[in-house]
């Protein structure tokens, strides 16, 4: 999944690129404002806008309008203006999510997530080796067999698999957990962890999840 | 207006008609002139002097008390000049006249300094929304090297930066003279939420648990004013839980005449004597002092902003055992849409 930054903040812009990238996405950035940016943002042919109102030269806004009517990419919008006139007027314009500066990077990634989730329906699976994680059934898929998962079981490994073969922490796990709205505490992660690896066992899965004492948990 | 008042301030012009004329009556007797004519002729002085007076009086009499009875019925004294009738005699004129100049110079001094606040507003929303972006590019700086040991710090010193930050801007809005908020359906789980993922850090750092009760409420209200409120409250709630198992609860309730939105912690609680005073501007009270990170402004805000959106703001505790703040939104704010 490509995804295009228009930001004017060169800081911002760049930070924002790696971070993005470091969780699996291709970034491209806007930075020339003097020039057409609509058609320069088109040609990138990314597969959502990330979009900066307050912009030097032009109006953010218009940019957005001006997209709605060549494109049908998703478009997230991001400011730091927060009044609920802003707001509006960017889901007004066609804009598929509004996110204030300074956002907090893992509920910028999980409105990401979901607006891609929402605009193309693709059908995520991650394979994980011994295993294949279908995202959008919620299930894991092995062996021919399906398993159900929970919404938090689903979010745990989801999180585990994307950082296979390193360590998650277990504050990362629940802040992970708490930015999809499961405000889930240690004990209930206690259960959860334990709950999927038992069902992970059942199915002939054993020792997928390790706990590292101290540290965390680790995808093998 | 009383005729002795006003017989006072003619007794000098009265007393030396009345000289004149005792001292024409008594030419006229030291003339020989006939006692008839000289009774004829005080009658008619005192009749030319006596009418007038009357008419006079009757005029301003009912100018004045026309005009007090109007200054005590009006609310904002200051528009007595507008309202006030024109008088037809010369000094009311210049009272009129000089009522007239004041107020003007009076609106032009109110104007000059709504023109400087409105100005130092939208400076300090201005100067709000310029601060964010390098507050946004530190985080997502600090984000991408969140390894290295300054990391943790330098990242709560930004969240209560941010708060910080978000108190100004807030402060200003809530001294606003204007409307500045947009009130709207408003689900109260969408708010909590979110007010539970912008804290997710440091409810699980502490361990704090939290819970929500029935919140498929919708209210009308502001939904970033909203916000900002029960992140101060559950703020609060966080730094003052100092217990084993601290818990955070958010729950709502319909009632006959009001949605009520409770938030309560098993915290320390405020003292009885400090309750009333806790939403006082720079009140810090034992506990903020004690910690001293208390500034005194958070809980003020809250009932102010509240206040402004019509709804209402309590706070009950019991000192050493926990503090429950609800947000009142009356069933009438919601017709007013």
């Amino acid at each position: 999944m490509k995804i295009c930054i228009v930001e004017d903040n060169q800081k911002i812009r760049e930070e924002l690129a790696s971070f993005l990238q470091k969780y699996g996405y291709s970034v491209c950035a806007i930075a020339d404002f003097d020039g057409d940016v609509v058609s320069a943002i088109i040609s990138e042919k990314a597969d959502l806008l990330l979009l900066d109102i307050n912009l030097p030269m032009v109006d953010g806004y218009s940019i957005c309008r001006e997209i709605r009517k060549q494109s049908a990419m998703p478009v997230i919008i991001v400011t730091s203006r927060n009044t609920e006139m802003d707001e509006l007027m960017s889901m007004n314009l066609g804009a598929d999510d509004f996110i204030t500066k300074p956002y907090n990077t893992q509920i910028l990634l999980a409105r990401i997530n979901s607006v891609l989730k929402r605009a193309y329906h693709t059908v995520d699976k991650i394979d994980c080796g011994r295993f294949i994680l279908n995202l959008s059934k919620s299930m894991v898929e092995y062996n021919g067999r399906e398993i159900e998962l929970t919404k938090n079981e689903l979010r745990i490994l989801n999180t585990l698999a994307q950082h296979a073969g390193s360590i998650v922490s277990r504050e990362e796990l629940m802040n992970d957990l708490w930015s999809s709205d499961m405000f889930v505490d240690e004990n209930t992660l206690n259960v959860n962890v334990n709950r999927l690896r038992r069902k992970l066992e059942d199915a002939g899965l054993a020792d997928v999840i390790e706990t590292k004492r101290g540290q965390g948990y680790l995808l093998k | 207006m009383k005729l002795t008042d006003y017989l006072k301030d003619k007794m000098f012009f009265l007393l030396f008609d009345l000289l004149i004329l005792a001292m024409v009556a008594l030419l006229f007797y030291l003339l020989a002139v006939g006692s008839m004519i000289i009774i004829f002729f005080g009658a008619v002085f005192i009749a030319c002097l006596v009418v007038p007076l009357v008419i006079d009086y009757h005029r301003r009499k009912q100018f004045y008390n026309g005009f007090l009875s109007l200054l005590d019925a009006l609310e904002n004294k200051n528009l007595i000049a507008e309202i006030m009738e024109k008088p037809d005699f010369r000094e009311g004129m210049i009272l009129y006249d000089a009522l007239h100049v004041s107020n003007k110079a009076m609106l032009e001094a109110i104007k000059k300094y709504s023109k400087a606040q409105e100005e130092y507003r939208e400076y300090i929303e201005m100067w709000v929304h310029e601060i964010k972006t390098p507050i946004a590019s530190s985080r997502l700086i600090l984000e991408n090297h969140r390894d290295i040991p300054a990391a943790k710090g330098l990242s709560e010193d930004m969240d209560t930066l941010e708060n910080l930050v978000e108190q100004v801007l807030f402060y200003a809005r809530s001294s606003a003279v204007e409307k500045d908020y947009m009130v709207r359906n408003t689900g109260l789980k969408e708010i909590a939420y979110a007010v539970a993922r912008r804290n997710a850090k440091i409810f699980i750092e502490r361990g704090i648990r939290f819970e929500t009760g029935d919140l498929d409420i919708h209210v009308n209200t502001d939904a970033k004013w909203i916000e900002f409120i029960l992140n101060q409250v559950v703020g609060n709630a966080v730094k003052y839980c100092d217990k084993d198992g601290p818990e955070i609860r958010i729950t709502a309730r319909r009632e006959p005449n009001a949605v009520f939105l409770d938030i309560s912690d098993n915290g320390i609680g405020i003292p009885e004597e400090e309750l009333g005073r806790v939403c006082e501007k720079g009140f810090t009270g034992t506990n903020g002092r004690q910690r001293e990170k208390s500034t005194g402004m958070g809980l003020y805000l809250c009932a102010r902003l509240c206040e402004k959106l019509g709804h209402g703001f309590k706070i009950t505790s019991e000192y050493g055992k926990g503090t429950t703040v609800t947000i009142i939104f009356p069933e009438s704010s919601m017709f007013h849409m």
